[in-house]
């Protein structure tokens, strides 16, 4: 298996200067994307859980503070200008907001065209036209309606695929989607979601979904990796973590989900553990070693002071929580 | 739900509202964001009010409040609290009722805050508005004790809303918004910005509060698995104009409108056994633009369900399910198959 980008024990702390307080975005977190076997990888958690600082670090945004991220086995800092243009075909990304990331004084044809000339896709404008439309199709929309018109003549959907188009013109290996369906109503969140489902399924394209709504990341992943306060919970196939979660703070997190059933109401039982202060300060801070949910977990022990290992409870499955130290440690 | 109705039941509705419209008149036009808006909410009880952006949900919260600004104006309609209407009220009598009649929880708490006063200040702000002239230490003890309410410790009196999450920032503008008992409180989509954790958090300390007030609670969202599992009758909203209401259990269990039905088929499948993972469904086509809109039923482009009238003819809410054995309530939707 030869892996595309894979991040080796990257942690990534925030001020370090010398006034500012330091702040742990990501601890010691390792991933791998196969480019034999592209999968749906789901990345969930609230904000400031790190799965943008994860985004951003796969995308060669941002160095690690420790670690390694490569680029087929290449440390992306160290990469020729040749392997870097390369990188930056086939690693994309679709962002949560799709209005933001258009120049609202040009028609949304520039956002495409830039694409097709920086990567010398093209060697006449006719050429370029074709691909555009023929990709704007693989999207499903179409070019007649979309070429030609301004960002805030298109709906959010429309927008939102154009960016779909977008990455997908350069025939990326890995597409890196942050929150693109936050912004969307319930009735298109389907479609942008069908949408990246068939980049994988057909193009043989990775994702990498960036959520904090664990109801979509469960219908369209193979994938799932749980994060808390810049640390793994929970880790492994979907369909087994959500059904059965392990980690206390998956546990809570599938309890809390409010399903849309008069019938279901919110886990009564459900132990919540309010932090008075919302203790996020204090743990992220770089000093603190003990396991991040500790504050707010109803089985809290006098362990949790150490920060829990990932254990291995099943095959393709980790849990970072000191209740499975019985297991044995990746 | 017609006025007749409520003129009988009249002293026992927390908020009547009647043919609310609420227009903006721009150079292409006048364009209806809330076109002949009915609902009504008993005391205690909890409505939800769902559609996507643009169907006119957040256009009747603020309607309510007053908050509408040019180039809207309300066009038509009243909203009554115990026998006043807001909408023909005065701005300065407007001033009074909110807090004491109708309050507003609003959405995203971290832009509604002033980031350069201390809680405690933004709390007495309100009340100070409201004549209500107390000492210094009876406005601690009050601040300490609506704090003490929302969950949030004396200290957060003192702090500024930088210093706290997002959470702990939506339970202050909770405490702001229940600082004079209002009889209405209007959430609007209080919890979007936080995760389910917080969420539910949240929620179940605005019903806790709202049970001892006896208020009445109108929540603005689009997340139906929220709505379920807090109010108790529900609105749909379509190009601003209410499609189906009716009680949670009847619009869930058996929506009437192609379009109830449609969004309640486009939850993803985690919230519902009857569907396999990853079976997605949405809803085909874009929700209108107001400034053109359809002909007749303004969902018929849409709809699967569509008949040839429907291009001609517009559908008004009508009296579907009205299951008073099982103390149900009415169930109205504004679809021509009906």
């Amino acid at each position: 298996m030869s892996s595309l980008i894979e991040l080796k024990n990257t942690s990534k702390i925030f001020g370090t200067g010398w006034f500012s307080r330091k702040t742990v975005a990501l601890r010691d977190f390792s991933i791998s994307i196969d480019e034999d076997e592209p999968a749906i990888t789901a990345l969930v958690g609230e904000s400031g859980s790190g799965k943008t600082t994860i985004a951003r670090l796969i995308l060669g945004i941002i160095p690690p503070t420790t670690g390694e991220v490569l680029y087929r086995g290449k440390a992306v800092a160290r990469l020729s200008r040749a392997e870097r243009r390369q990188f930056r075909r086939d690693v994309q990304v679709i962002f949560q907001d799709p209005f933001e990331v258009y120049n609202p004084f040009y028609k949304v044809d520039h956002a495409l065209h830039l694409p097709v000339r920086k990567a010398g896709l093209a060697s006449s404008r006719d050429e370029a036209v074709e691909i555009i439309e023929t990709t704007l199709r693989q999207v499903g929309l179409n070019p007649r309606d979309t070429l030609g018109r301004y960002p805030h003549q298109l709906s959010g959907g429309q927008r939102q695929r154009v960016m779909v188009a977008r990455a997908l013109l350069l025939n990326p290996k890995l597409i890196v989607a942050d929150e693109p369906v936050s912004m969307v109503d319930a009735s298109l969140r389907a479609t942008i979601l069908e949408n990246l489902r068939q980049l994988n399924a057909e193009f043989g394209i990775s994702i990498i979904y960036i959520t904090h709504d664990l109801t979509t990341a469960y219908e369209i992943s193979e994938k799932i990796v749980v994060l808390y306060r810049g640390v793994v919970a929970e880790q492994g196939d979907v369909v087994p973590v959500v059904e059965e979660p392990e980690h206390p703070y998956t546990q809570l997190l599938i309890g809390s989900i409010p399903m849309p059933d008069p019938d279901q109401k919110w886990q009564q039982g459900l132990e919540v553990v309010s932090p008075t202060t919302d203790g996020a300060d204090d743990t992220m801070n770089a000093e603190y070693a003990g396991c991040q949910f500790a504050d707010r977990c109803p089985h809290a022990m006098e362990i949790c002071k150490e920060a829990a290992p990932l254990y291995q409870t099943a095959p393709n499955r980790v849990v970072s929580c000191h209740l499975y130290r019985e297991t044995a440690v990746v | 739900m017609s006025a007749e109705t409520h003129a009988n039941t009249g002293h026992s509705v927390a908020l009547d509202v009647n043919d609310l419209g609420v227009s903006y008149f721009t150079s292409s036009g006048e364009i209806k964001a809330a076109d002949g808006v009915s609902f009504s909410i008993l005391p205690g009880k909890r409505m939800g009010l769902v559609g996507e952006s643009g169907s006119g949900k957040t256009t009747t919260a603020l309607a309510l409040m007053r908050l509408i600004k040019p180039p809207g104006c309300i066009t038509k309609g009243s909203a009554v609290i115990d026998g006043i209407d807001l909408l023909s009220l005065s701005e300065e009598e407007m001033r009074t009722a909110k807090l004491s009649q109708i309050a507003l929880v609003p959405q995203g708490a971290m832009n509604s805050l002033n980031p350069v006063a201390k809680v405690k200040n933004q709390i007495i702000d309100g009340l100070r508005d409201h004549d209500a002239q107390h000492s210094a230490s009876q406005y601690r003890e009050l601040v300490t004790e609506l704090l003490d309410k929302v969950g949030l410790n004396r200290q957060v009196g003192d702090m500024y809303p930088h210093e706290l999450s997002g959470g702990m920032k939506q339970r202050v503008t909770i405490a702001i918004a229940i600082s004079m008992g209002p009889k209405v409180i209007i959430a609007d989509e209080p919890t979007s910005a936080l995760d389910v954790v917080v969420q539910r958090q949240i929620m179940e300390t605005l019903a806790e509060l709202q049970d001892e007030l006896g208020a009445a609670i109108l929540l603005i969202g689009h997340d139906i698995g929220l709505m379920a599992q807090f109010v108790d009758t529900l609105g749909v909203m379509y190009a601003g104009k209410l499609v189906e209401t009716g009680t949670l259990r009847q619009l869930l269990r058996e929506p009437k409108h192609p379009y109830t039905q449609m969004l309640i088929d486009s939850l993803p499948s985690l919230e519902r056994k009857d569907r396999k993972r990853g079976d997605l469904r949405g809803i085909p086509g874009t929700a209108p633009s107001l400034y053109a809109l359809p002909s007749g039923c303004p969902f018929h482009p849409r709809c699967p369900q569509a008949m040839e009238i429907c291009p001609s003819e517009e559908p008004l809410l009508k009296v579907v399910n009205d299951d008073h054995a099982a103390n149900q309530g009415e169930q109205q939707a504004a679809c021509l198959l009906y």
